[in-house]
């Protein structure tokens, strides 16, 4: 009994003292480096990647405030659910991206998607913008979510980003590999984690946690990097073997040579499909952004050449011009995602691509009075956007 | 692998239950470090692995040797076998330069009729061959690895003109990532052995285990046999007061490394890398920052070896001891980089001659140790020039019989001395750390000339220094002038609570004032 009564004692300060611990690491957290706290709520879809929860409300919590996320039932952020023909005379555009694109760290009017619609509806152009985006997409998920979702919304312009981590994220979901052929499907699906959310979903300690917990947010955010480093480690290691799944047949000998040709690959592919269901492709850059006026162009991490044959939208050098200014484009206080500065001026110069875009002509409205009036005012904010980075 | 990245932790998640299933069984447990210790090192590059497995096994022969025990057949068989099979093994897993078996086996060919020589030399001179065997081996892999492309390059103006000057033939030879620690511990073993200071066991797995112990493997401490040995030949127990403390050590270290020294090496980096247009204050906290960049960086990692070491059931000698409180040069170095002084000591020092011999000679055998101690650091003349300020200050203030005379004093005479030798002392050695750092003399007189001039002395400037290092100053401080508050091993042990709060401030500073870009550790180029 006292042997009993000693190991009950020892384990209830061991539990106190890993309580303690917690709390004290979880307050030193807020005190001296508050973190986000980012819960990214995805789940599996019947094409075999990642998703936004359907019809799912929920917050983010920054330094600068909550964030809300309303997830309507197709997926996407938006507050209400589209159908999928769109109404007459209204041109379609659907975003395609990761966390940038889908507008972390600020709220939905915001976001790129919105900013990128209301600086079109300002040039006078009738568009609907549609964010299909996903947290820690890349081209390959973007793609399949394209052909299996985004081209039952008729878009007239598809607008997908091209970000430094999409090297890493499209190899190592191994939905595509590269053949002798050309590009070919892998794995039929790449949903990371999701089984275990959906287990750990109902549980309420879980969702806790994740939803106000500072320490939980920061242990789990630099988890998931170790994690995905350490893959991209033997990946590359994989790789290297010349009958690898990646790269194989390509002569490409190292495997950033390989992600690079497998990026290429689904870009082209991308663009064949959208160009082929009639609409327009456009590619936004994210800039690298590793320190506070420090811009690094994500184009070029492809070549040059490749380029040429995309409508790219690279914006590194204006918001390095305007970072140089003392403007913030980048949350640094929270995890580097755009600011509402940022989403402003990157939609603004791609609304610049897209005005005169032969795709999009035919939603050019003829507006009342009133209508012009606010256009007006609103070609203005758009007019500012763009300013401001000079 | 560093110990401040994530695979390192992917390691120990792996490795620490494999452990503990085997800390019960002396060759398993052994085994697995062996492996263990392997994977640690190759991770960076698998084909050096070949490098610690030659090391080992001319060593493993080499000590026993040394110390007039006979050896036997299968004592060599058994070092070659286990070079062939980390040659084969490693070279695998590099998956590239098959080349490497040949020339192991070619090697292992000349290492056989080498030793035969050796074998047949009279009795009383085969121990001395031993050594040499060790010497030529271990100091030639370090001459081929560190020293040739710096040897010609510097003698390139004399055989230049066979090449027309052509510099592009010279290799660029990798330098394999503590090469310098496990040569120099594989060294001191076989010397100690010759010496009758260390018994070598003939168990191969126990002396390979400790040979390439990971946690001191790449940057030490640069262990004595005597000390680290016998723990390979016994089994460890492992108690809770020893993980915890073990664990609370290594994350100060872990602390240091990452919130101290990554942080000032921004600051440091800035000043060396781009002198121009510099401030003197910002020259001046340049400098400090690197000073305290690269204590809080190799004392980190010590402590991280020795934290790690003991959650192990291992102990490690202290490599470092609160050495920005030294008063004399001398003093310095008995407590920065210990095993490494001790090492310069014990098997360079005193076999030229120590302090035998007169001022003069003394004075001579502290220069020409503290320059050779200087390239150990690195295969570049501003590291000679590092070593050989130090071994200047410490020849001149032996030839004035400075520690004794300072010892002598007495009262506020006494004070007022020491506080002067201080400043001499860490003026000496931020100069040095100036010489360290540059990336040339002509980068160093930069420094030197810039941190002289009066501008830019303002807060802002050495906010960061201060921010950083302030806080360690004050502890070390305070531990300086408390002895009580020092940890000795005879002492009270400090109490698990202590350690647990220890922990837990090491984690909330790491949490929360970690550079947003982790440096590799500065020694792993040595």
């Amino acid at each position: 009994m006292g042997r009993v009564m000693t190991w009950l004692r020892r384990g209830l300060c061991g539990a106190g003292l890993l309580a303690f611990g917690l709390v004290f690491l979880e307050l030193c957290l807020r005190l001296g480096n508050p973190q986000v706290i980012e819960p990214r709520n995805t789940t599996g879809t019947p094409w075999g990647v990642r998703g936004n929860m359907p019809g799912l409300t929920y917050y983010h919590q920054t330094p600068f405030g909550p964030i809300r996320f309303r997830i309507n039932h197709q997926g996407m952020r938006a507050d209400y659910d589209y159908p999928e023909a769109p109404a007459p005379g209204v041109c379609r555009i659907e975003v395609y991206g990761d966390s940038f694109l889908m507008g972390y760290e600020v709220q939905e009017p915001d976001t790129f998607a919105q900013q990128l619609g209301a600086a079109l509806k300002a040039r006078g152009l009738d568009v609907e913008v549609l964010n299909l985006s996903v947290s820690g997409f890349g081209q390959a998920e973007m793609l399949l979510t394209y052909e299996a979702q985004g081209r039952r919304f008729h878009p007239s312009v598809v607008v997908a980003s091209w970000h430094y981590t999409d090297l890493d994220d499209n190899p190592r979901s191994q939905l595509f590999k590269l053949t002798r052929e050309g590009l070919a499907r892998n794995q039929p699906t790449y949903m990371p984690s999701v089984d275990l959310q959906r287990g750990l979903s109902g549980n309420r300690l879980y969702t806790w946690l994740s939803e106000n917990s500072q320490l939980w947010s920061y242990g789990r955010e630099h988890l998931g990097y170790q994690v995905r480093k350490l893959l991209a480690a033997v990946r590359k290691g994989d790789a290297a073997e010349p009958d690898a799944a990646v790269g194989e047949g390509t002569g490409q000998g190292a495997p950033d040579s390989q992600a690079k040709a497998l990026s290429q690959a689904l870009l082209t592919e991308f663009d064949g499909k959208v160009r082929g269901d009639g609409a327009a492709f456009v590619v936004v850059a994210i800039p690298k952004h590793p320190s506070r006026d420090v811009y690094e162009p994500a184009s070029e991490l492809l070549p040059a050449p490749f380029w040429s044959k995309f409508d790219l939208v690279e914006p590194t050098p204006m918001l390095k011009k305007a970072a140089s200014g003392g403007k913030v484009f980048n949350d640094r206080g929270g995890a580097m995602h755009f600011t509402p500065r940022g989403n402003r001026l990157v939609a603004a110069l791609t609304a610049e691509h897209l005005v005169t875009s032969p795709a999009l002509q035919r939603c050019r409205a003829l507006p009342s009075a009133g209508a012009r009036q606010a256009r007006l005012e609103r070609g203005f904010a758009v007019g500012h956007a763009l300013n401001e980075a000079d | 692998m560093l110990f401040n990245s994530g695979v390192f932790f992917v390691f120990l998640l792996v490795f620490a239950p494999l452990y503990m299933l085997s800390r019960r069984d002396l060759t398993a447990r052994n085994v697995l470090l062996i492996l263990s210790s392997y994977v640690f090192y190759g991770w960076w590059d698998w084909r050096f692995l070949v490098l610690v497995a030659v090391s080992t096994s001319v060593d493993y022969v080499a000590a026993l040797g040394a110390s007039g025990k006979d050896v036997r057949r299968v004592d060599i068989a058994k070092s070659g076998a286990f070079l062939l099979a980390v040659t084969v093994a490693s070279v695998l897993l590099a998956r590239r330069d098959l080349w490497i078996i040949g020339g192991v086996l070619a090697a292992l060919g000349v290492y056989a009729a080498i030793i035969a020589g050796v074998v047949r030399l009279p009795a009383d001179r085969q121990r001395k061959g031993w050594l040499m065997l060790s010497l030529v081996t271990n100091l030639g892999i370090l001459a081929i690895f560190k020293y040739l492309t710096f040897f010609l390059k510097t003698t390139e103006p004399i055989w230049g003109g066979l090449t027309g000057h052509r510099q592009d033939w010279i290799p660029l030879i990798l330098l394999p990532v503590g090469l310098s620690f496990y040569t120099f511990q594989a060294i001191g073993r076989t010397i100690d052995s010759y010496r009758g200071a260390f018994d070598p066991q003939r168990s191969l797995v126990n002396y390979a285990a400790y040979h390439a112990f990971f946690p001191q493997l790449v940057a030490g401490p640069i262990e004595r046999a005597a000390h680290l040995m016998p723990q390979f030949e016994r089994l460890l127990p492992i108690s809770g007061r020893m993980l915890l403390s073990g664990t609370s050590l290594f994350l100060f270290g872990l602390m240091k490394k990452m919130v101290v020294a990554d942080n000032l090496a921004v600051v440091a980096d800035g000043v060396f890398n781009h002198p121009a247009g510099q401030t003197g204050g910002a020259f001046v906290a340049g400098v400090l920052a690197f000073s305290f960049q690269i204590y809080c960086d190799f004392s980190g990692y010590s402590d991280m070896a020795r934290g790690l070491a003991r959650c192990l059931g291992f102990d490690l000698m202290v490599n470092f001891s609160r050495p920005y409180f030294a008063t004399t040069p001398s003093r310095f170095w008995r407590r920065w980089h210990i095993s490494l002084s001790t090492w310069l000591r014990d098997y360079l020092y005193i076999p030229l001659g120590g302090g035998r011999g007169g001022k003069w000679n003394t004075a001579r055998n502290l220069l020409v140790t503290m320059v050779l101690g200087g390239l150990w650091h690195g295969a570049a003349w501003t590291f000679v020039a590092w070593g050989a300020l130090h071994g200047a200050a410490q020849a001149l203030l032996r030839l004035l019989d400075w520690d004794r005379r300072l010892e002598a004093l007495r009262g506020a005479v006494r004070a007022g001395a020491q506080a002067g030798s201080y400043l001499l002392t860490m003026l000496v050695v931020v100069v040095g750390w100036i010489l360290f750092r540059a990336s040339s003399f002509g980068n160093a007189l930069e420094v030197m000339r810039g941190s002289l001039a009066p501008t830019g002395y303002d807060g802002a400037t050495f906010a960061p220094v201060l921010l950083y290092a302030g806080p360690l100053l004050l502890f070390e401080a305070a531990v300086e002038l408390w002895p009580r508050l020092r940890a000795s091993p005879h002492g009270k042990p400090a109490s698990l609570l202590l350690h647990y709060q220890a922990a837990l401030i090491s984690v909330g500073l790491i949490l929360c004032f970690a550079a947003e870009a982790p440096k590799q550790f500065i020694y792993f180029d040595f």
